[in-house]
């Protein structure tokens, strides 16, 4: 029976658990949780009308999106978009099924690579966006993005190295993710080493902040100046495509945190697989509730002032944590 | 473990199969929305600032866009390297192409050599 089902292990993978399925089951619970801690910390209710405390209003938004009309504007590419929006949610899907998270991994020595590079995708895709339509604001918002791209890009990647090259060098896990997922807890034991953690999980946590294009550096979008920067020309199933990578951006780099500089199910290693998924479970919602908080705290940055705290801060901190890890 | 060629063969795959899905439910959402749609005039034209403007204007150089940022940003740092090499004396460029060959020695000599490679 087992082997008759085995080719079909996969397509179950890619589209149930880990993906796609379960991946919106996971962005539609993360995004209220988010709304819901969000609108708490500005003293508001937040979503609580549709479903039990309002959990499925983001369902709803998507399905409401997602049967309004498609409007392209005069020159705009009307399939363009939503091609490249649904090859980034792909690529994301694929980080997943690279995770601990998959009953079965896909991982190799040095699929680090491989697996920053799909991370890129969504970020060039929705540069992309604002240069497919001709809007000003579109134009400024991608350039925007393009230029914070070159900064944090730089640090998410420098930050998401040092845990993979310290378990490469002490653990002999071979560069890859998944096998420095499972055994990234072992790096907190020794102190030197959880120092170098510490400093990779922080500009990890400042750099993902900015991928996700959220307070301070929701420059792109930035609704007061530029309405929604790349996105401003966009509706209906194409902004329901563009609000779930975002969201799936989220869960996919908050999951690489939990797993990479929180050690995943530790403590709970040898426990059984439910209480190892309890420990990640809320781990995650440890990381969603800090990038939540860090938006709710601060304002706006103007996009000099965001790329120089990059540059003058961020690299080298990053940097400095890195070839410390090669060399200790 | 895995060869690293087969890891991008299952992730591209994986992309693959999820963009068909994705994609087949924009198209199905262009399908379902298509009855509803009424086409008008007002609902393509690019607006800014309230006003409806033409392409030519909606069109902004990206490139400009994108390397003015950068000019910006680092306008101190440009400055202060023009002020202290840039001087326009031939001679002061000889002498920093000179210290970089140097510099790029001794990286080499401290690396092993170009044979070790």
């Amino acid at each position: 029976m087992y082997e008759t089902l085995r080719p079909l292990i996969p397509i179950f993978e890619v589209l149930i658990y880990p993906g796609i399925v379960f991946s919106f089951i996971v962005v539609i619970f993360t995004q209220w949780y988010r709304r819901k801690l969000y609108a708490r910390m500005q003293n508001r209710v937040g979503p609580w009308i549709t479903g039990p405390k309002g959990l499925l209003q983001p369902l709803a938004d998507y399905v409401k999106l997602f049967f309004k009309e498609d409007i392209v504007v005069i020159r705009g590419h009307l399939k363009l978009p939503a091609f490249l929006l649904a090859l980034s949610i792909g690529a994301l899907i694929a980080v997943l099924l690279m995770l601990p998270i998959s009953p079965f991994p896909i991982y190799a020595g040095f699929d680090i690579i491989v697996a920053i590079y799909l991370l890129v995708w969504p970020t060039l895709t929705l540069a992309a966006l604002g240069f497919l339509t001709p809007s000003p604001y579109g134009a400024t918002g991608s350039s925007r993005l393009l230029s914070l791209t070159l900064a944090y890009e730089v640090v998410y990647l420098l930050s998401v190295l040092v845990p993979v090259v310290l378990a490469s060098r002490y653990l002999g896990t071979a560069y890859s993710l998944y096998l420095t997922s499972v055994t990234s807890w072992r790096l907190w034991t020794h102190p030197v080493l959880a120092v170098l953690m510490i400093i990779a999980l922080f500009t990890a946590i400042i750099s993902l902040q900015c991928k996700l294009m959220d307070k301070p550096f929701d420059i792109p979008d930035a609704e007061q100046e530029i309405v929604a920067g790349p996105f401003t020309e966009y509706s209906g199933p194409k902004l329901a495509f563009i609000i779930f990578i975002h969201d799936m951006e989220q869960y996919v780099n908050a999951l690489i945190i939990t797993y990479l500089f929180l050690g995943g199910p530790a403590p709970l290693v040898n426990a059984p697989v439910w209480a190892q998924a309890i420990v990640v479970a809320v781990k995650y919602l440890i990381v969603v509730l800090v990038l939540t908080w860090i938006k709710a705290m601060v304002a706006r940055l103007r996009i000099d002032q965001a790329i120089k705290l990059f540059w003058k801060y961020m690299v080298p901190l990053s940097l400095f944590a890195l070839i410390f890890a090669s060399l200790v | 473990m895995m060869d690293l060629l087969l890891v991008i063969v299952l992730t591209s795959l994986a992309m693959v199969i999820t963009s068909l899905v994705a994609y087949g439910l924009y198209l199905y959402s262009l399908s379902a929305t298509k009855s509803i749609a009424k086409p008008t005039k007002e609902k393509t034209m690019i607006y800014a600032c309230g006003e409806d403007i033409d392409e030519k204007t909606a069109t902004v150089s990206d490139v400009n866009l994108y390397v003015t940022i950068w000019n910006e940003i680092f306008k101190p740092l440009y400055d202060m390297l023009r002020k202290r090499i840039h001087t326009g004396i031939l001679n002061d460029w000889f002498f920093w192409m000179f210290l970089l060959l140097i510099i790029a020695y001794i990286v080499i000599v401290l690396l092993g050599g170009v044979g070790s490679v």
